[in-house]
């Protein structure tokens, strides 16, 4: 797909969450525990990105 | 596209961002009939623009340190693994199937949303607090996924933060305190909606317009909400809200009849 200026800003918008999750799993990087739940998460949230690219290509 | 159509999306935004933070939702419920029905945007690009809105409301939240003290983060990132595969599951459903059907759906959830705010409500002290994560069974903490698996559904199919389920349900099965409840799925929220907002995105649904204007004033009014008191979110709001959605369950139902007798 091609992308303009308009649909980047709207990936921008979308990708905040990320920074939440990623700004909490550093303020817990001490608790392996916590680092591979939210390493864990990551991986859901990436497969199921691919997955809907992979059915809607 | 007239500054005057963006600046009352905006509004409207922020209306429903006060509303969601009230009640502890993501705001969809509110936002997807508006857009829709007031606005005449697409079904499918009202339910991408609501789950970015759902999001801001979920940033502003997280931001909010009263709020953000109440979080229970590890349960947030535990249920956003079923949350997150439901929601994909979700909008792609959705977005494979025609507006009249979502509409339908959504109508039904209206009626059963304004149903749960207009019965009494139970108080936190019904269930036993303070037990928290800790308290709470391994099956308990099974069902609690599979609930997320089917909250993220309604999600990405609706176009919905999906607190209208999180919350009762970790109030009801973990036992989590109302306002901890609250908390943490306004922060959930945040989690589901992403991988939902970008089947849309992906699919060209998401539009600069309406979906910016909507999600900086869900923001905007997601601040606000979160400085107001908790105790105005009281039995009148609830009523108010309750008859809101009533009518336009039956003003949607009428315009999905209206549609199909017209063809």
């Amino acid at each position: 797909m091609t992308m303009g200026p308009s649909q980047l800003a709207i990936l921008a918008l979308i990708a905040t969450p990320l920074l939440i999750l990623a700004r909490d799993a550093f303020n817990r990087r001490r608790e392996p525990r916590q680092l591979l739940l939210a390493l864990a998460l990551l991986s859901v949230i990436a497969a199921s990105i691919a997955l809907t690219i992979g059915l809607n290509p | 596209m007239s500054p005057t159509y963006v600046l009352a999306l905006f509004g409207s935004g922020i209306a429903a961002g006060i509303v969601a933070a009230l009640l502890g939702v993501g705001g969809g419920i509110l936002m997807v009939p508006l857009m829709t029905m007031v606005f005449g945007v697409p079904v499918h690009t009202a339910l991408g623009a609501s789950l970015v809105a759902a999001m801001a409301t979920s940033d502003a939240a997280c931001i909010w340190p009263a709020k953000r003290r109440l979080m229970d983060i590890s349960q947030a990132w535990t249920l956003g693994l079923t949350t997150t595969i439901g929601a994909a599951i979700g909008a792609m459903v959705a977005l494979a199937s025609k507006p009249e059907v979502i509409q339908a759906i959504f109508a039904v959830l209206l009626l059963y949303t304004a149903f749960q705010l207009a019965r009494p409500q139970r108080q936190a002290a019904e269930v036993p607090d303070g037990k928290g994560a800790a308290g709470a069974s391994r099956a308990r903490h099974a069902l609690m996924l599979l609930v997320g698996l089917f909250a993220g559904a309604s999600s990405g199919l609706l176009g919905i933060g999906g607190g209208i389920i999180i919350v009762p349900a970790l109030h009801l099965i973990l036992r989590k305190p109302f306002k901890e409840a609250t908390a943490t799925s306004n922060l959930l929220v945040g989690i589901t909606a992403l991988t939902g907002a970008f089947a849309y995105w992906w699919r060209g649904a998401l539009l600069l317009v309406p979906t910016v204007p909507i999600a900086a004033g869900a923001f905007v009014g997601a601040l606000l909400g979160s400085a107001i008191d908790k105790r105005l979110s009281s039995q009148v709001l609830r009523w108010g809200m309750a008859l809101l959605l009533t009518f336009t369950a039956l003003q949607m139902g009428s315009a999905i009849v209206g549609a199909h007798l017209g063809r």
